[in-house]
């Protein structure tokens, strides 16, 4: 029984960014869409684009690659858009979009296969990393996109009351 | 094509009537949460042996349901906190000279956009020095510092900032006030108070009237467009640029008429690319929020419309100077400005105290 637990696989999207490959869950992924105006928020970290109106809802914007401190790219046709749902604290909801290269492929990851991330130090930070794991002999990392999208600066305003009152 | 016109216009009237039955029907006057107070000030004044006297006003006020019914918490904790810490039992007002029976006010009026509440009590008011002294021994004052009497205030909405002594049942937790202006914000709206010793303290909530639809003005700023309440608009003018005046090197200001007004340039507070940086080039709006005027900046003035006001948070964060977005007619985003947010953001950039660090200025960066 539970060898079964240990076998099951999950599905998950993986994404091109500057060199390497990335996976998110894909029953996080909400849709793909292609690059759009965005409309910038003034006073936000720079790897905040802005927001856009998907289909109603103000839905905000995060470059993947700024937030990796990885060399800005132009936007244009070929960029692409993948719409997450997020989960905040108190099973609160989002739906933001993150800015990649490309999308990939789809992959079969069973759980037993994502490997902790190496221990780096300080050096690189494996906060969002769930783990990493293999694929046709290429590594993917895994993304926690729930720590991604909740860390510091995004984070709800709960938290920021929470910070004035320790700073 | 003019029978088109003509039932897009009949279309347009249709959805107008319908938009204002439906407004209509979200109107609710405060009686409906004010109604409970008598009850709750008798029960609460009985338990704690003191003897106050609760008067309402303007219960007839309308105020949108939604933002009633997210107001009865706020306002019944402010009620609790008024009775527990302000009004004082019979024996120690006698001895102050004052009659024994406390006095606590609710009043609710419009002013411009917006719904005053206000909740006043004539009690002990407000401690200053033990709120000084609290935040020197919470560090979040230097012991050097002299903060004013806004800024001591500010305190009272920290959480965990309490100046009482022991936890009774109904307060002194130091829980409560950063609750209620967190839910008052999220309304998009304000409080103050006004305290003075032994004469009681005033808490002022300013809400807006709606919070779903707005009547709007489109300014343009570079390549971007915001959006300013109507109703914060006082007037909109070309720059004399021989009225311009400088303060300290570091300020703006515009004389109009009888008034100076500091001036905002809104695309360097935003760090935006502008159409124009010269002054006679551009457009001053001047707006009023939280009871001070300002002139902001603009490229020019677009047209005016109705807006659906889009919560950002719901995806994102609150952020400083913004409270809200909504969509445009081409299907872009639009991001309305909250001109209180701006004042103190603009403010906050031209003075920076160490204070103003500690009390979540920080989110403006």
């Amino acid at each position: 029984m539970n060898t079964d637990i240990a076998n099951m696989t999950n599905k998950y999207l993986t994404f091109v960014l500057a060199t390497e490959e990335y996976a998110v869950d894909i029953l996080r992924v909400q849709e793909i869409k292609g690059w759009n105006k965005i409309t910038t928020i003034p006073n936000t970290p720079h790897y905040i684009c802005g927001v856009i109106n998907l289909r109603g809802t103000i839905v905000p914007i995060i470059d993947l690659r700024m937030r990796f401190n990885l060399e800005r790219l132009e936007y244009g046709p070929m960029t692409v858009v993948v719409v997450v749902k997020v989960i905040a604290s108190k099973s609160k909801e989002r739906t933001m979009g993150i800015v990649v290269d490309a999308v990939s492929d789809v992959y079969d990851v069973s759980e037993i296969d994502i490997k902790p991330p190496p221990d780096f130090g300080s050096f690189i930070c494996t906060e969002f990393i769930k783990g990493l794991t293999t694929v046709d002999n290429k590594m993917v990392i895994v993304l926690d996109i729930d720590r991604l999208l909740n860390s510091n600066e995004l984070a709800i305003v709960e938290n920021a009351s929470e910070q004035a009152s320790n700073g | 094509m003019t029978q088109l016109h003509n039932g897009l216009s009949q279309l347009e009237r249709n959805t107008r009537e319908l938009q204002e039955s439906v407004m209509r029907i979200r109107m609710l006057p405060i009686s409906y949460s004010f109604n409970r107070f008598p009850r709750l000030v008798h029960d609460l004044s009985t338990q704690l042996g003191k003897k106050v006297e609760l008067k309402l006003s303007g219960e007839h006020t309308e105020l949108d349901k939604t933002v009633l019914e997210k107001m009865s918490d706020p306002l019944v904790h402010l009620v609790r906190n008024a009775l527990d810490h302000g009004v004082e039992l019979p024996a120690q007002r006698v001895a102050v000279g004052k009659l024994e029976t406390g006095r606590l006010h609710l009043h609710a009026f419009h002013q411009g956009g917006n719904i005053i509440i206000q909740i006043s009590d004539d009690g002990a008011g407000f401690d200053l020095e033990k709120i000084h002294l609290k935040a020197i021994e919470k560090g979040l004052l230097a012991a050097d510092d002299h903060p004013t009497e806004e800024q001591l205030y500010e305190f009272i909405f920290l959480p965990g900032f309490s100046t009482a002594k022991q936890v009774s049942d109904l307060s002194g937790r130091g829980v409560g006030m950063d609750v209620v202006r967190r839910n008052i914000r999220a309304l998009g709206g304000t409080i103050e108070v006004v305290s003075r010793p032994n004469q009681g303290s005033t808490f002022t909530i300013r809400l807006p009237l709606t919070l779903a639809i707005l009547d709007g003005q489109l300014v343009r700023v570079g390549k971007e467009i915001y959006i300013l309440s109507l109703l914060s608009i006082i007037e909109s003018l070309r720059i004399n640029p021989d009225l311009v005046s400088s303060l300290a090197g570091k300020a703006e200001v515009y004389r109009l008429r009888e008034e100076y007004i500091p001036i905002l340039r809104l695309y360097s507070l935003f760090e935006i690319t502008p159409g124009t940086t010269q002054l006679d080039q551009g457009l001053l709006v001047i707006v009023e929020g939280d009871g001070q005027k300002i002139g902001l900046f603009v490229d020019e003035l677009l047209s005016q419309q109705q807006i659906v006001i889009k919560s950002l948070e719901s995806n994102y964060q609150q952020v400083q100077g913004i409270s809200g977005a909504t969509i445009l007619g081409d299907g872009s985003v639009a991001l309305i400005l909250d001109v209180a947010g701006l004042i103190q953001l603009f403010y906050g950039r031209t003075q920076i105290s160490p204070l103003r660090t500690h009390l979540g200025f920080r989110s403006a960066s």
